[in-house]
């Protein structure tokens, strides 16, 4: 079954290659038009970066949409070596953050991904459109990555060159598949500027996190309200080094807030594990410590629908 | 949508795109045909974690990308590891300025353990049933634990009407296998545990419709979602040794509905440069389920569970509204003003079981169903001296008022100041303060009638999600390049939180976070990448041991200490480290080699100390320590424009220290005992995950 559906994807994509290709070989324009622009004459290497995009689709001869960016080169196409177009882009004489991003957004100011772009962290703290979009193409760092099977460049390495403390979180133990390229740091932030605290999607956290776990919506009939408040109360998203990306290690996440008569403020400690301290099997292991801890019993630690105290104490 | 469906979709779109417009230039088409092997050598008796995300199973990848656009249409066609339990496929695509559309299919492997066992038979069932006790763990069932993720979607937005445009999402991701559970077999600590693999067989479909007007200088938009989450497995039923080996039932995630509206609006170039953004949004979720009339109880009977409706109808509205106004008031000054309100309404069922079920609660158990309403509001400028020197600061105040039992009003006032200097070519430098306040009302100061009541304990619980709080946080970030080539990154963050007034509970936590990264190389010929990073993190806590509830003064954490009942204190820490290096090699105009090289090491552990040393308090030295080592080699030989070889090699090394796993056993006690109905069953999970693997692949691409 796995190799049919390896022919049927891969035939489905050569199909779609070459009807692509017939349909340009029969869609002859009626004039063998080009868009390459005047300027492709000196800077062809940057021509031909943008060449496939959108930007070189609406290039034409003049060179309209190079000096959309770049500035009017009327003049410096009389005299390249002397008059400059005045670009904002360019590392001798560089336009503010505001400015830059101007450029871009009289074009795309429209497009509704920057629809707050105004009211975003990025925007505040001048990170421009140039700093993670290279419309010409640019070289990176080397990728300081695991191996994944995906062959798609990460996202992740872009946001992680300013977002250090993220980037190392991703890679601890306890983490979501963005490093495996499953997931992106856009799908859940918008980078492009949001009205949610730090640029969320969504309208909370919750809201955020139940759109891909709709396992934890509930409603439950017996809620824990920590979990109904704030996943991060107790989980951390980027990366953690305890397991289910939570913040500390189990049982002293629950005890934290925990603290009754008998085990829950019981103390577990050096001897309540597996082994002794001297290594050898422990007669008096505590159940409470070992493997998963609380959540041995009580799993369902994000609400129940069980009856009675089963629910109220989340063992059910 | 089938396959079928979809390949007949994109060749209809393909043809429409190429009549339904008269285009100035010819198509343009690049793309890319990879297709290779891989081949994994793993040792380890559970490498699922090495594996979790990633198919790292021998056979096939492959890889196909094709782009092509005229002047008026455009598509991106993509897929990688066809047939894999990882398979991306993503079709985009549109005409200029008219429409545009997407449809993808993500796959997403999560491997939990590796030749888990079980003394049950009916794993990936909801019914799990065995015969007890069972003494020999050699004999029991052998499975995989794990559930395969696939979401797969699309979108279509139509652009024509411009400023007018449209727009349909909606995916269905669906999930099936098994995932971690337990249950305790009986109503106290001792009765023993069993784990148990919950059966995963969920399907969550999304859709929504989108309309906006949008211009320059104005947007305004409208959606609806529309979301269903389904679970074939309502209720798991188990054999459970300590209630007569009858079947019990853990109630799994029941099917909802979730539906929201949104409105947003932005207005731009307003007076002094101002741009007026708002979003409103309603949503709401429901679902519904009997409430279940029997428990399984001792003796194996089935008690009843005398609840005061014989349904539950689960509804949770919420409520946002967030309104920001971005200026230039004067010149070189930003600011920006904003308010949001949130409001989550339960209005689910309540419901009361009464005190007279065996499996009810002594006083009777009641839901308590949880709602708040927050109140946030802050302003923030930023001054700019200059184009090199900007200040910038803020408050945020936040105020939460909720019926939960400890805490019922929270407000927050947050203080930050923040520096950044560009005025050197070469060094770029941030440092940022900032100052949260968090003051709360308690609700249980007169908990209880005395000490000896356990309701007076809740006079000292101090819970620190919502417990006052003192947080001083800074972080420093400084870029320098101080010559051609080279270029570096540093970070650092401090945070102290102090939570104030806590008697038990969190006391205090700390974090130092160091992080830093260098490159130096012509990207053109070689360039390396090192980076690091380094973290401390601390957590304090107080607690209170009680053995005897009958004691003296036993719920007072004032009281004197005796052996069955002391306080104890707690400090965690979590010292983790990174660091790692990576190298792109242009060797040849033909070679390339690209490498990479990870070590992470976290080293956990517990101190711990009572009064009078009472439990005979001794450290945790192993709690989440984990060793990773990952390597990543290639080298990318290009025969010609059109052909290039691929070969490539990794190694991953996972070690994992535990207190709760090191020594672990399938059953507790250990040896099992037979006929001991409190037996605990465990089925292996994170306990073995100590693994190597060793990577090799090879592929051929054809560029076009």
């Amino acid at each position: 079954m796995r190799a049919g559906a390896v022919v049927r994807a891969m035939c489905f994509c050569a199909a779609l290659a070459i009807s692509a290709v017939a349909s340009a070989q029969s869609a002859a324009a009626p004039q063998q038009a080009s868009n390459v622009p005047v300027c492709a004459g000196c800077h062809e290497d940057k021509w031909t970066s943008i060449a496939m995009s959108a930007h070189g689709a609406k290039n034409d001869a003049s060179g309209s949409m190079c000096q959309a960016c770049h500035g009017d080169a009327s003049e410096h196409i009389k005299d390249p070596a002397n008059a400059k177009p005045a670009n904002p882009f360019s590392r001798l004489t560089p336009a503010t953050a505001g400015e830059q991003s101007n450029v871009c957004l009289a074009c795309h100011a429209g497009h509704r991904e920057l629809t707050f772009w105004e009211s975003g962290k990025h925007a505040k703290q001048d990170v421009t459109c140039a700093n993670c979009h290279s419309i010409h193409g640019k070289e990176r760092n080397p990728v300081v990555a695991p191996y994944t099977t995906s062959f798609r460049p990460n996202e992740a390495d872009v946001c992680g060159t300013c977002h250090q403390q993220i980037r190392s979180a991703i890679m601890k133990p306890s983490h979501h598949p963005i490093i495996e390229n499953k997931m992106k740091c856009s799908d859940c932030h918008n980078p492009h500027g949001a009205l949610s605290p730090v640029m969320l999607r969504h309208e909370s956290v919750n809201a955020e996190c139940t759109s891909c776990h709709a396992d934890k919506r509930g409603p439950f009939m017996f809620p824990h309200p920590p979990v109904d408040e704030n996943c991060l109360s107790c989980h951390n998203p980027h990366g953690s080094v305890h397991y289910m990306l939570t913040n500390e290690h189990v049982p002293n996440l629950c005890q934290d807030c925990h603290d009754w008569s008998k085990h829950p403020g019981s103390f577990y400690q050096g001897n309540s594990g597996w082994l002794t301290p001297q290594g050898t099997p422990n007669s008096s292991v505590s159940t409470r410590l070992i493997a998963r801890s609380c959540l041995n019993c009580h799993n369902a630690i994000h609400g129940s629908n069980a009856p009675g105290a089963r629910g109220k104490f989340l063992t059910r | 949508m089938n396959r079928t469906a979809i390949s007949t979709l994109i060749g209809g779109l393909l043809a429409a795109h190429s009549v339904a417009a008269q285009t100035l230039y010819p198509w343009l088409i690049e793309g890319a045909v990879t297709a290779g092997g891989i081949v994994t050598n793993e040792s380890g008796r559970d490498t699922s974690k090495i594996e979790e995300y990633r198919d790292l199973n021998g056979g096939v990848l492959s890889n196909i990308f094709v782009h092509g656009r005229d002047d008026k249409n455009w598509f991106d066609a993509y897929g990688e590891n066809f047939g894999r339990d990882d398979m991306y496929i993503s079709l985009r695509g549109g005409q200029y300025d008219v429409f545009k559309y997407r449809i993808y299919t993500n796959w997403l492997p999560h491997n939990l353990a590796f030749a888990a066992r079980s003394p049950y038979s009916g794993i990936g069932t909801n019914t799990l049933v065995s015969s007890f006790p069972q003494t020999d763990p050699n004999s029991w069932n052998q499975f995989d634990l794990g559930f395969q993720r696939k979401d797969t979607g699309g979108y279509f937005e139509w652009q024509g009407t411009s400023p007018w445009y449209f727009r349909v999402d909606g995916n269905r991701v669906s999930s099936s296998g098994t995932k971690v559970g337990s249950g305790a077999l009986g109503t106290s600590p001792g009765n023993g545990f069993a784990d148990l693999a919950f059966p995963v067989s969920y399907v969550t479909s999304t859709v929504s419709a989108e309309a906006g007007y949008t211009t320059r200088s104005m947007q305004f938009s409208a959606a609806y979602m529309y979301s269903r989450f389904t679970n074939d497995n309502p209720v798991l039923q188990w054999t459970n040794p300590f209630f007569g080996s009858q079947l019990d039932s853990t109630y799994l995630p029941l099917d909802n509905n979730y539906q929201r509206v949104a409105l947003n609006g932005v207005l731009r170039d307003l007076p002094y440069g101002s741009t007026l953004s708002a979003r409103y949004t309603y949503s709401k979720t429901t679902n519904d389920t009997s409430v279940a009339q029997f428990a399984l109880d001792s003796g194996g009977i089935y008690a009843p569970t005398l609840p005061d409706s014989s349904t539950f109808n689960g509804n949770i509205r919420d409520q946002t509204f967030s309104v920001s106004l971005t200026s230039t008031p004067v010149k070189n000054l930003d600011t920006k003003i904003y308010y949001n309100f949130y409001d989550h309404d339960n209005q689910s069922t309540s419901l009361t079981f009464s005190p007279n079920s065996p499996v009810s609660c002594d006083d009777g158990c009641q839901n308590f169903l949880y709602d708040y309403r927050k109140n946030n509001a802050g302003v923030e400028g930023v001054y700019r001296f200059d184009r090199a020197n900007r200040l910038s600061a803020g408050w945020d105040y936040l105020s939460i008022h909720q019926n939960r039992m400890d805490y019922d009003d929270v407000t927050n006032n947050k203080f930050w100041v923040e520096y950044k200097n560009t005025s050197l070519d070469t060094v770029s430098a941030r440092i940022k303060y900032w100052y949260l306040e968090r003051r709360s009302n308690f609700l249980e100061g007169n908990a209880g009638t005395g000490p000896n009541d356990p309701n007076y304990l809740n006079r000292f619980i101090n819970r620190f999600d919502n417990s006052p709080l003192d947080q001083n946080q800074v972080k420093v970030q400084v870029d320098w390049n101080p010559f051609p080539l080279f270029d570096t990154s540093f970070e650092y963050i401090y945070r102290d939180n102090h939570y104030k007034d806590t008697t038990l509970g969190r006391t205090a936590d700390r974090r130092n976070e160091i992080f830093a990264t260098a490159s130096y190389g012509d990207l053109k010929k070689w360039r390396v990448t090192l980076m690091g990073d380094y973290e401390w993190v601390h957590y304090d806590s107080y607690h209170r041991n009680i053995s005897d509830t009958n004691a003296s003064n036993a719920f007072d954490p004032f009281a004197p200490a005796s052996s069955s009942n002391y306080n104890w204190f707690a400090t965690n820490k979590d010292d983790n480290w990174l660091i790692g290096v990576g190298l792109d090699w242009y060797a040849t105009d033909k070679l390339t080699i690209k490498g990479s090289l990870l070590y992470f090491e976290s080293d956990g552990n517990s101190d711990v100390m009572s009064q009078n040393n009472f439990g005979n308090p001794l450290p945790i030295e192993a709690y989440d320590n984990w060793k990773r080592t990952s390597l990543n080699l290639k080298a990318i030989y290009a025969l010609n424009k059109n052909w290039s070889f691929t070969g490539g090699y990794a190694y991953e090394r996972t070690r994992y220290n535990d207190i709760a796993f090191d020594g672990y056993q399938y059953t507790i006690p250990f040896p099992p005992v037979a006929n001991n109905t409190g037996q605990s069953y465990l089925n292996g999970y994170r306990a073995f995950t100590d693994a190597n693997a060793n990577i090799f692949y090879v592929l051929a691409t054809f560029r076009f």
